[in-house]
């Protein structure tokens, strides 16, 4: 027998929000102690949050795209009828079967899925366990498989509840007010409610016995009770929600704190099982709504229940070797299987999504890796390869039905079956979504949509619109939206986020904050606010922006991005300090966000706190899987910055930069053409295609290259431009990849010689000036000087037009500098021709 | 393995049992059933 024994226990649903103030009354005395002595914080759940998949990913650590459980049903294997999902859909190993393997004893009581119970090292009590019928005529056998080894059966099988035991005493503590129920109606509360509290007993139960008399290093236990009462009887939660009748509020209003309680009770007695040495984490899949969010009318979707679940879950940890009264942060379900290896010394299979939770640990130890558990050959203590009869289950499906999690199977078992593999496709579809693979993601949505009746597409297309928004390619996103219009769907979807950012896209910005305040107007919520704000931010109008985002974060405090948001709106409002406070919170929420960082980092700088910048930018470049160009940018200029004391008064540094890439960029007709030529006399090589060929107006070509007319859709050309020069005009310049650096000579001319410039070219009267494209011209060059700020990647030289001409080698010389490379600055003077300059200056 | 039984008397064990005797777990629960049997038994036995 070892030491080091962990127990993890699972509360579905369980959230802070209705934890906290039980904690502050002392209500839940059991799971007080283990924070006291150990480590709690948030646990951020992943989408979509169905309870199956959450619970395979805390067990094997990866994401549902490897483990293969995709939803609360699937498809048994000669394809002809659906079950509740069943351990054999987890195509990877979890860690009791990893334990196994190293001579680890696992317990595992209830664990959602885990029947067929797998023949591992301990006792396997699986979630086919507690659900039985609720009719006491039909007293349920256990099924084959419901408990390994099957000696346990029996003690076992006598510790399950049902329905009918539950009485009046175990009823009262949650409904005071009980008799006031109609037990004659069907949908009366304590149909579920005695279901829900007699499997968690039987749960408990099982779990008890297990403690009391086998040895095991690792125990799960998992328990439905918080999430499934949540589902029941949120709504009646305080405070009263419009729409509920009062006599229901009454009746119902203390049944979800009770349900906290109980299960905090239950804690208490498995604490008093377990020696003081072992370690004990309880934790969520996912949070649930308890405030203005909470629904009164599911809509008819698939999982609609999932609906009410909340982002951020529950940690605590206790143990010997975990830190006491410490919150944490960052913390994932992917997470949770890497550091219960660690825990154990064994390595982490490098397959695995997520990382061991160093942050808990009182002594850490560097993790160990090996490529994949999957790979290692041997006994792990699983299940057989499925044989093809059917688990019959009524019981469980009925609950899922009653729940709301699946839609009755439809009569036609052939359409039910369509119905479900086309939801669990979706599912996976969405798994993508949250892991931003947009491509596999479209791969599958473009298959979902081509369905036909009776299957509704209209949720596909939502989330395949959503997807081009994503990635930004507004005509798809749009083509899309026509199309799902035209379908025929029983579902309502507010369209209003879509039609917004689509009209954003088109520069109707206007008309996208019209929509979205209606929406506002209609039904307020923190998400409107939050995109408000974005259009204020991109108009520059940062006080609006500042006011929208505090509005949201009024509605809904808990959302890491909305703090984010409102940090980079005061950098801009250069209130700094508030920025970082605003950044910090938002870190605290989620750790692993390195845009909060990056302006925590940014608004540090300007706050003249270099060395915490450059760990706030460290830490934003670190978490970012994909390289963080901006950070990195930022932090090679603010270590330049702390080691070269010189204030820098324009964002121009004069050396090369490996790889730069050199810009020459301006208003139309203000001396570009002409720099590009003295680039190119100066021996910078030039990217053109000479596509444009000289004529009056440059009578020595225009230097351009045409894929930079489409750089807002590919800008790939990029990579060929590196240690070149490339002419870009000023409005295109907000297209550049940030993973390069730009040095960017801007040229600078009059306003109205630009223009007379420009009207000439094409024909026009030279001598009207347009005010409306003057006052263009200005908000562009305005829009370029504060774009250059924000952009780490980015130097920038203003080049005068008038000077160039008048004083060639101060500004070559300026040039040379700036670039970093010699030129031959004699062949760049003799590009100008102060005659050309100044006849075009006397005929416009 | 260190246990610290809550104050529960499985000599009197009530017949109405209590959430507490949920939260208590298995013994508890086996204790309550055996209980229940032997009312049933005296019912019967007095009908």
């Amino acid at each position: 027998m070892k030491k080091n024994k962990l127990l993890l226990i699972g509360w579905d649903g369980a959230d802070w929000k209705i934890i906290g103030p039980l904690l502050a009354k002392g209500l839940m005395p059991s799971l007080k102690k283990l924070i006291d002595n150990g480590v709690y914080g948030n646990m951020s759940t992943m989408n979509p949050p169905y309870s199956p998949m959450l619970w395979s990913t805390v067990a094997t650590g990866k994401t549902p795209d490897k483990h293969g459980v995709l939803g609360f049903v699937e498809v048994v294997p000669n394809q002809k009828a659906l079950r509740p999902v069943t351990a054999n859909s987890r195509n990877t190993r979890a860690i009791w079967n990893i334990l196994h393997h190293n001579g680890y004893k696992s317990n595992l009581v209830g664990w959602w899925p885990s029947f067929p119970a797998e023949p591992v090292n301990g006792v396997v009590v699986s979630d086919k366990y507690q659900r039985v019928s609720a009719d006491p005529s039909k007293v349920t056998d256990m099924l084959k498989g419901t408990i390994h080894p099957e000696s346990f059966e029996g003690d076992l099988k006598d510790l399950r509840m049902f329905p009918w035991e539950v009485t009046k005493e175990h009823i009262l503590p949650f409904i005071p007010q009980a008799s006031r129920i109609n037990q004659s109606e069907n949908n009366n509360g304590l149909i579920p409610f005695s279901r829900i509290l007699s499997q968690n007993v039987s749960l408990h139960n099982a779990s008890t016995y297990l403690l009391r008399k086998t040895e095991w290093d690792f125990m799960g236990i998992y328990f439905d009770f918080i999430d499934h009462m949540c589902h029941s009887f949120m709504k009646y939660h305080p405070p009263k929600l419009e729409g509920v009748t009062t006599e229901k509020y009454e009746i119902y209003k203390e049944v979800i704190t009770g349900s906290y309680r109980f299960q905090d009770m239950m804690l208490g007695r498995v604490m008093e099982l377990v020696d003081e040495d072992t370690t004990i984490i309880v934790m969520s899949d996912h949070g649930f709504e308890s405030g203005k969010k909470r629904i009164l009318n599911m809509p008819k979707v698939a999982a609609a229940p999932a609906l009410e679940h909340r982002q951020f879950g529950m940690f605590v940890a206790s143990g010997p070797n975990i830190k006491k009264n410490e919150k944490i942060f960052g913390l994932g379900l992917i997470d949770v299987a890497p550091t219960i290896l660690h825990h154990y010394g064994l390595p982490i299979g490098e397959d695995m999504d997520g990382k061991v939770i160093l942050d808990i640990f009182k002594k850490t130890e560097v993790p160990k890796f090996i490529e994949s558990w999957d790979k290692v050959a041997g006994d792990f203590g699983e299940l057989e390869k499925e044989e093809s009869d059917i688990f019959s289950d009524e019981e469980t499906l009925e609950q899922l039905i009653e729940l709301g999690y699946i839609e009755r199977p439809d009569e036609e078992i052939e359409i039910a079956l369509l119905k479900t593999k086309y939801e669990l496709k979706h599912n996976l579809a969405r798994v993508h979504l949250g892991k931003k693979d947009f491509d596999t993601a479209k791969i599958l949505l473009f298959e979902l949509i081509d369905a036909e009746k009776p299957i509704d597409t209209s949720p596909y297309y939502i989330d395949l619109i959503n997807v081009f928004l994503s990635e930004k390619n507004y005509e798809e996103a749009e083509n899309y939206l026509n199309k799902f219009k035209n379908l025929e769907t029983e579902v309502k979807y507010n369209l209003y986020f879509i039609e917004a950012e689509l009209l954003s896209s088109k520069g109707k910005f206007n008309d996208a904050i019209e929509i979205l305040q209606n929406a506002l107007d209609k039904k307020p919520n923190s998400e409107i606010w939050y995109r408000i704000g974005n259009i204020y931010f991109i108009l520059n109008e940062f006080e609006e922006a500042k006011k929208a985002f505090e509005n949201a974060i009024e509605m809904e405090q808990d959302k890491a991005k909305y703090h984010k948001a409102l940090a980079e709106t005061l950098y801009e409002l250069k209130e700094y300090e508030e920025s970082a406070e605003y950044a910090i919170t938002s870190i605290e929420l989620v750790k692993f966000f390195p845009a909060a960082h990056y302006i925590l980092g940014k608004s540090l700088e300007k706050m003249g706190d270099l060395e915490n910048a450059k760990k706030a930018y460290q830490t934003a470049v670190s978490l970012k899987r994909k390289s963080y160009h901006k950070a990195e940018q930022a932090l090679e200029n603010l270590e330049e910055k702390i080691n070269t004391p010189i204030e820098f008064k324009d964002k121009v540094i004069h050396k090369y930069r490996e790889n730069q890439i050199i810009i020459v960029s301006g208003l139309p007709r203000s001396g570009t053409s002409l720099m590009m030529q003295m680039l190119d006399m100066g021996g910078i090589e030039i990217l053109t295609d000479n596509k444009r060929i000289a004529d009056e107006s440059n009578p020595k070509g225009y230097y351009e290259y045409e894929p930079v007319m489409s750089i807002h859709k590919d800008n790939s050309w990029l990579e060929r431009s590196k240690n070149k020069s490339v002419k870009i005009v000023a409005p295109l310049l907000k297209f550049l990849d940030p993973q390069y650096r730009y040095k960017i000579i801007f040229m600078k001319r009059d306003l109205n010689e630009v223009i007379k410039s420009q009207r000439k070219m094409i024909g026009k009267d030279p001598d009207t000036i347009p005010i409306r494209l003057y006052n263009s011209y200005i908000k562009q060059l305005q829009s370029i000087s504060r774009w250059k700020m924000k952009e780490p990647g980015v130097e920038l030289v203003y080049v005068d037009y008038n000077e160039l001409i008048n004083n060639p080698n101060e500004i070559i010389q300026k040039v040379e500098s700036f670039v970093g490379v010699d030129l031959d600055k004699d062949k760049m003077v003799q590009c100008i021709d102060k005659s050309l300059y100044r006849n075009k200056s006397k005929k416009v | 393995m260190k246990k610290r039984n809550k104050e529960i008397n499985f000599e009197n064990f009530p017949i109405d049992s209590s959430l507490g005797h949920l939260a208590y777990g298995d013994l508890a629960f086996a204790k309550w059933r055996e209980v229940k049997k032997e009312n049933n038994k005296k019912l019967n036995e007095k009908k």
